[in-house]
């Protein structure tokens, strides 16, 4: 005669484990830092614009202590970060509206 | 101000006095021959250099206490908007024999250094209008 | 170092060529003056040019590292002296400047101007001259293309 393990409804549970229990649910610190990123990503775009100002404005008042080349590296760089943030805030928004209308 | 408009009105009186530098600097290349002729240069930046550092004085700078309006302050801030360009003759020096100091490849250093300084001032100058222009759209 | 400093170097580079010639075309107009204003033959003219610091001259070997900059502030016109060379003596009685008594009776004083030595450094000033537009030229260009970078 065979032993059979007498088996309980919890210990049926837990020995049926599925796929979907393999799929971690819980809030993850990851998902916070995207907002954490864009914030980053506005600080330097603020960052790099000010830096412009000061450059400008130290050009000004005393223009053998700057190199030409130092204001336009940091102008150019302004421009673009400036048009790469707004890229990213556009396609952010089309994203949104594309999830929440799409229900 | 904002600091975009305080930008823009730095570099615009910053391009003023330029103008007013190169009519200048014409003025003595073309008297370069006239007995004790005495040039003429253009003060400005030093003294916008003085009225902007007193704006970001430290805190803990030398302090004269007043109990007077009348007393004289040492903390005081000076407004970027008050300096103008000044036109000061320069009469100490003497470049030739007959009483002119104008030295001609100075001057036409400085011609050629104004228009780059110029050309410079404009360049920024559109750079702020067209940063404002690519976030309005 | 600034935009506009190898400008103002080169612009004194030129202002003491100038000077250069200026003394040398003064030299060679009066190659055969035998009379002036101090008495005796006229002796020619060198231009001694030194370099241009930012100030500080007896200082120089004391500044701290940080403060020295390391490249100098252009060339400066130190003196212009006269060339105490021997003059040159030409026998000649009749002429109105002979010295008339001593050991060198009958020969005239003069000047130490050697016209070929005085072209050749002409020559040497006006390339020089040349050299330092150059240097103007290529500093506004290298200025041009950098303004280029945020249009």
């Amino acid at each position: 005669m065979m032993k059979v393990n007498p088996v309980s409804v919890d210990n049926f549970r837990a020995s049926m484990k599925s796929s979907t229990d393999l799929i971690d649910t819980s809030v993850r610190p990851e998902t916070q830092s995207f907002e954490q990123t864009l914030l980053k990503a506005f600080d330097s775009v603020n960052h790099s614009q000010m830096k412009t100002e000061t450059l400008s404005q130290q050009m000004i008042v005393d223009p053998e202590s700057v190199d030409v080349h130092d204001v336009t590296i940091a102008m150019a760089e302004a421009n673009l970060s400036l048009k790469i943030a707004q890229s990213v805030i556009d396609r952010v928004i089309k994203g949104w509206n594309d999830v929440t209308t799409n229900r | 101000m904002n600091s975009f408009a305080r930008t823009t009105d730095l570099l615009h009186r910053a391009m003023d006095a330029s103008t007013l530098r190169y009519t200048v600097t014409a003025n003595n290349l073309a008297n370069s021959e006239v007995p004790n002729f005495k040039r003429t240069v253009v003060n400005f930046e030093t003294e916008l250099k003085r009225a902007l550092d007193s704006e970001t004085r430290s805190a803990g700078a030398f302090e004269l206490s007043k109990t007077d309006d009348r007393h004289l302050s040492a903390d005081s801030v000076i407004d970027y908007r008050t300096v103008e360009p000044r036109r000061v003759l320069d009469y100490t020096t003497t470049e030739k024999a007959n009483g002119n100091n104008v030295n001609p490849e100075e001057e036409a250093m400085e011609i050629l250094r104004i228009q780059l300084n110029y050309q410079m001032l404009t360049q920024i100058q559109s750079f702020q209008f067209a940063q404002a222009n690519s976030v309005l759209k | 170092m600034g935009m506009f400093t190898s400008i103002q170097i080169a612009a004194s580079g030129m202002a003491a060529e100038r000077l250069r010639s200026d003394v040398i075309s003064d030299n060679i107009a009066n190659a055969s003056t035998t009379r002036t204003q101090e008495g005796g033959a006229f002796r020619r003219s060198r231009v001694v040019l030194s370099q241009k610091d930012a100030g500080m001259d007896w200082r120089t070997p004391f500044i701290p590292d940080a403060l020295d900059r390391g490249v100098g502030s252009g060339v400066k016109v130190s003196s212009v002296e006269k060339d105490t060379a021997d003059l040159r003596l030409v026998y000649d009685p009749t002429h109105p400047d002979a010295i008339q008594s001593g050991p060198k009776t009958g020969y005239v004083e003069y000047p130490n101007v050697n016209i070929v030595t005085e072209m050749v450094d002409l020559i040497s000033a006006s390339r020089s001259y040349e050299a330092n537009s150059s240097v103007i030229q290529g500093s506004k260009e290298m200025f041009m293309k950098a303004l280029e970078i945020g249009r």
